[in-house]
């Protein structure tokens, strides 16, 4: 595949094995034997896109139809998109290297919002017209998924249509869909017209929104045939749900470069700042034997010597127990490491970390997320004191020397004693290693401690909220700061600015549009890299448009008010997110859901049936 | 058990994974073709894999170098078959036997590099002032160094490390074919080399292809 042209750009670009393509596990299918060729494009680098589950899944799910052949693309950094410009050599896909702009439908993932003008660079890149409405033709189809599709209002002026909720289904009646359409060179509005119909395809096009003078929506209506609302879609059964048998293994370091296998969906925990806690409801969970067959495949196929354990909660699978024991038996004699992210330091197990151990020491973190327990109480992160230092003494007893603790600032309600008691908690688990007398000697301890700034999510409990200023959480950075008295502490915080941009995109409406395109124009991208994000062109594209950031982040909504959102339809409730702010301002918990159901009404999407409840 | 050595090729894209890439990818190859491979111990066991001489990213190996240690009876033809039914694309193993010279034997390596030149230059003059620059002038680049524990650059002079040298026109492109100081006591990378042809020339050079060919010892012998 590799042309003079790719050649040269790749001698002159650091790490070009992110574009080369050529991995082991990549599937490279005969063009002339397909009826539809799919580009999944990642708008982030390789490294972050290599390690994301969701595109490996659709990837093989596309790539086992015969008539379908999906290919890999990720955002150029910005030393090949100056040589890229240059040399004018457009976005290609890795295994064929075929040009993105040949394919018949572009599909983007959506994991972060500072990502968005990575989309809008790579359809330029491509050679093709950013906005929707430029490109006439049926192909190509530019759609999205992802966690972002659950307000995708900034970004529908660029994309055709959006995939609400999960992919694995929905995808595969989209390409069937675009197959008869093309087959009958059916023109982009029939086509769209006719998936509106589909349950999981939004189409923005078909909507038309008002706003009042205020800036606030008036109304949003559906034009014939595009449904009021539209219900994300859901596998059903996860025992049932396509599993890659094997991964494209990448030759560069990816940031999690190992076996990754769901064992759960949804989250019994409902904190109330937790977005993905929400819009993955209901629970479903898959069973331990599928899980160890699936590990084991994959390991085999794939020659990877670490398989990871993927959910939102990872020590609330409720055949865990069952689960281990099996994973254990082949993995120790074949020298693969186990790890498992997302443990909750309340039922952090204490056999679970020897037998671990006896594999590999990685790193802990804990997510207490606030300083004090009224805090914790009022984002419904049901963990106390004790059992965050619990679980950082059986550590420490089980041979650890550096915890991670993770922390946000700008919490609904947060005063200054929670603050200071960031502080304090992370001084405690210090102490807590000093307290056992068989710590090994000679080695200090270190706990880092990373603190995020609070970004009000759609579909969460303080959607409705006002977000702290980028002023007010580097006030709050230094207060804390200024709070910790040994370095055994290291601290390190979220640069405020893109929490605030990052706030104003999650909750905007279509008028962010023109922002992003204007952001763009003026060289933002990679919004989301500390050292790429660029808070004076953004201040700058946001007054030349002639929009106030702080009425989308820090405005506090009237529960009556109409969201941007409001026509996507997740299965929650909007008195269930009622309910559970009153409790949040009120410091009332609300049990996990495997101990109460809380009417979340998400159920009602899969027929009723929530693992949680049995 | 029983040191193997693994002669093979790295070209075409596999020619943009670096050293480590390599390194990696070795380890899950090896995991994948379930070759009774010996284990290190410890906390993260791995397979013991040792290669001759990296080679640099961007660089193809014709008959680069790799030992393996294997446990057990299985045969070098088999070892070859297994290893190469993983392989992707771009990496071809040529030769598997036991070993025989140590690494440390490894004193030179023979290259080809084609240059492709940018327009406005002609290969016939530019070659010949390559040849001429090697055999009258002292080249002399500048190298990051180590001096204790601090990084420091330093000028090395580039001759006494070049074997032999031959620039030729062809196609117009200029084709050098080169013997190199290579391995620990003494290595020069063809890149710097190039960097110091082109500054002392005003070379303007495209893209330049660097094929290391094979691996020699002190007494340009090829290392087995």
């Amino acid at each position: 595949m590799l042309t003079k042209k790719h050649e040269k750009i790749l001698s002159r670009v650091q790490k070009p094995g992110r574009y080369s393509g050529g991995e082991p596990g990549s599937i490279i299918k005969d063009k002339s034997k397909v009826d539809v060729s799919f580009a999944f494009c990642f708008p982030d680098t390789y490294e972050i896109g290599m390690s994301h589950l969701g595109m490996k899944i659709l990837y093989s799910v596309l790539n086992e139809r015969e008539d379908t052949r999906c290919e890999r693309v990720f955002a150029p950094w910005t030393d090949m998109e100056a040589e890229m410009r240059k040399e004018k050599l457009p976005l290609y896909a890795l295994e064929s290297g075929d040009d993105v702009k040949d394919f018949d439908i572009i599909g983007f993932t959506l994991q972060y919002e500072l990502s968005y003008t990575n989309l809008l660079n790579m359809l330029d890149l491509a050679g093709l017209p950013i906005k929707a409405e430029d490109r006439q033709g049926l192909a190509p189809l530019v759609v999205a998924g992802g966690p972002c599709v659950c307000n995708p209002e900034p970004i529908c002026d660029f994309v055709d249509l959006f995939l609400p909720g999960e992919g694995e289904e929905v995808i595969n009646d989209l390409v069937d869909l675009y197959k008869t359409h093309k087959a009958k060179s059916s023109s982009k509005a029939e086509f769209l017209q006719a998936a509106a119909g589909v349950q999981g395809i939004y189409v923005p096009s078909l909507y038309e929104v008002d706003y009042e003078e205020s800036g606030k929506i008036a109304a949003v209506r559906a034009k014939s045939p595009a449904p009021k609302r539209v219900e994300k879609r859901i596998i059903s059964d996860l025992d049932k749900a396509h599993v890659p048998e094997n991964f494209v293994v990448p030759f560069v370091e990816a940031v999690h470069d190992r076996v990754t296998v769901e064992i759960f969906r949804g989250c019994i925990r409902g904190c109330r700042f937790c977005q993905a806690g929400f819009i993955y409801r209901p629970i479903r969970e898959k069973s331990h034997d599928v899980i160890n067959d699936q590990c084991k495949t994959l390991a085999d196929n794939t020659g990877y010597d670490e398989v990871s354990l993927c959910s939102l909660s990872t020590s609330d699978y409720s055949q865990i127990q069952d689960l281990l024991p099996e994973l254990l038996d082949w993995t120790v004699e074949e020298k693969v490491n186990i790890s498992l992210p997302s443990l909750r330091a309340d039922n952090f197990p204490k056999q679970l970390s020897e037998r671990l151990l006896a594999v590999r020491r990685s790193g802990l973190t804990f997510a207490p997320e606030a300083g004090t327990q009224r805090l914790r109480d009022v984002i419904n992160k049901n963990i106390s004191r004790e059992e965050i230092l619990t679980a950082a003494r059986r550590a420490f007893e089980s041979g650890w020397t550096s915890v991670k603790l993770y922390f946000m600032i700008g919490l609904p309600t947060e005063t200054e004693e929670d603050l200071e008691a960031i502080a304090q908690l992370a001084q405690d688990v210090v102490d807590e290693f000093y307290k056992n007398p068989n710590r090994p000697k000679g080695r200090g301890v270190s706990v880092s401690v990373s603190v995020a700034g609070f970004v009000p999510k759609p579909f969460t409990p303080f959607q409705w909220e006002a977000q702290d200023t980028a002023e007010s959480f580097a006030y709050k950075q230094n207060f804390i700061k200024s709070k910790i008295k040994t370095r055994k502490i290291n601290i390190s915080f979220h640069n405020p600015h893109m929490s605030f941009l990052e706030g104003v995109l999650a909750r905007g409406d279509r008028r962010l549009g023109a922002l992003i395109e204007h952001a763009w124009r003026l060289g933002c991208r990679f919004d989301g890299w500390d050292d790429q994000f660029d808070k004076i062109l953004w201040t700058q594209a946001f007054e030349e448009c002639g929009l106030e950031p702080e009425f989308y982040a820090s405005r506090l909504r009237g529960m009556d008010e109409l969201l941007p959102w409001d026509h996507l339809d997740y299965g929650l409730s909007k008195k269930f997110l009622i309910r559970e702010r009153e409790k949040a301002y009120a410091a009332k918990t609300t049990p996990h859901c495997r101990q109460a159901c809380a009417a979340c009404g998400a159920n009602a999407m899969n027929g009723g049936a929530c693992h949680a409840i049995g | 058990m029983r040191l193997v050595r693994i002669r093979f090729s790295k070209t075409d894209t596999a020619k943009y994974m670096s050293h480590l890439d390599l390194n990696r990818l070795m380890q899950r190859l090896i995991k994948k073709s379930r070759l009774p491979v010996w284990y290190t111990e410890g906390f993260n066991p791995h397979a013991y894999v040792t290669f001759a001489l990296p080679l640099p990213l961007g660089h193809e190996g014709l008959n680069e170098s790799m030992d393996i240690r294997i446990e057990g009876p299985t045969g070098n033809e088999a070892i070859k078959e297994r290893l190469t039914a993983v392989l992707p694309p771009g990496l071809a193993i040529k030769t598997v036997y036991d070993t025989q010279d140590a690494p440390k034997t490894i004193a030179f390596a023979l290259y080809e590099i084609n240059l492709l030149l940018e327009p406005g230059q002609d290969a016939e003059t530019l070659a010949k002032e390559f040849n001429s620059l090697v055999k009258n002038t002292e080249l002399k680049a500048k190298k990051m160094g180590k001096k204790g524990k601090r990084k420091i650059e330093k000028e090395i002079i580039l001759n006494p490390l070049i074997e032999s040298f031959e620039a030729k026109a062809l196609d117009g492109k200029v084709q050098i074919t080169a013997t190199l100081a290579a391995g620990s006591k003494a290595n020069l990378n063809p890149d710097l080399l190039l960097t110091s042809l082109q500054e002392a020339s005003g070379a303007q050079i495209e893209l330049a292809k660097i094929v290391r060919k094979d691996i020699l010892k002190a007494d340009f012998e090829p290392f087995e």
